[in-house]
């Protein structure tokens, strides 16, 4: 278990842990809400989708809530049910205006070597949802995507 | 982890990646190993890649507008459809430039051509 997260299963499918505002802690905590979210079969290409957006969650709760501050804590909540597996990160930060953020220049690309997260996150999740002012995203994956 | 392995048959370097190129010591390896190649052309195999995150795909712009300013040439070879899906999600396929076959046969290209 990563030193920097407290981890409390409290039922077989809900996995609740806290990480610090550290970019170091960030791995070891997406490798344990992998591990929790793959040992209850989702699909590996879901998982993928999910690891990606889970990693941009949690950097971003790092670096915009936290500041890279460790003494911050941020909180997670994973949920997986027969439909779909739902990720709450809570960051200590005052949030953003997430109505606001853009990911690409005015001709559609981004030649900036940042600005791509919540890009990523809004085409590999079903939903994206801020609340708390931005301070508390959800994270949600359908485990059985309706045909196109 | 990220492993890259180099190899170079000048004005060509090719960069064969295994793992994963997200924020961290990974894209940080990805970006000191190819910022201190002196070859003029870069390709990037992404063969072995399983995973990539807004950092490593910021790298990768990274790399291609330095390659740009320099005259040089950046090329990736060989993603996998995870990673390309991630490039089109943010639009990248438009301005990187893909060729699985791209490597050493560009400078076999020139060694004839100087030949010739």
């Amino acid at each position: 278990m990563p030193d920097a997260a407290r981890t409390l299963e409290s039922r077989a499918s809900v996995l609740d842990l806290t990480l610090t505002g550290d970019l170091a802690a960030v791995a070891p905590v997406r490798d344990r809400i992998m591990g929790f979210i793959e040992e209850r079969g989702v699909a590996d290409e879901q998982a993928i989708d999910i690891m990606v957006a889970l990693q941009e969650a949690l950097v971003n709760a790092v670096l915009h809530g936290c500041k890279n501050d460790p003494s911050q804590v941020i909180r997670c909540s994973v949920e997986v049910d027969s439909d779909a597996v739902t990720i709450v990160i809570r960051d200590p930060g005052e949030g953003f205006e997430s109505a606001a953020v853009t990911d690409s220049s005015d001709d559609g690309v981004n030649l900036t070597n940042h600005g791509r997260g919540i890009f990523l996150m809004r085409g590999l999740m079903d939903e994206v949802g801020y609340s708390h002012g931005g301070s508390e995203i959800t994270l949600k994956k359908q485990r059985h995507p309706q045909a196109a | 982890m990220l492993r890259v392995e180099i190899r170079s048959m000048p004005p060509v370097a090719k960069l064969y990646c295994s793992g994963r190129i997200v924020l961290g010591v990974e894209a940080e390896t990805l970006r000191c190993m190819a910022g201190s190649r002196p070859e003029r052309r870069m390709v990037v195999d992404l063969q072995q890649v399983y995973a990539i995150d807004a950092a490593g795909l910021g790298l990768l712009v990274e790399l291609h507008c330095r390659a740009v300013e320099n005259d040089g040439e950046f090329t990736l070879a060989n993603a996998s459809p995870c990673v390309r899906r991630l490039m089109a999600l943010t639009n990248l396929e438009s301005v990187l430039q893909f060729d699985d076959s791209a490597g050493f046969e560009l400078a076999c290209s020139d060694e004839r051509a100087m030949t010739a």
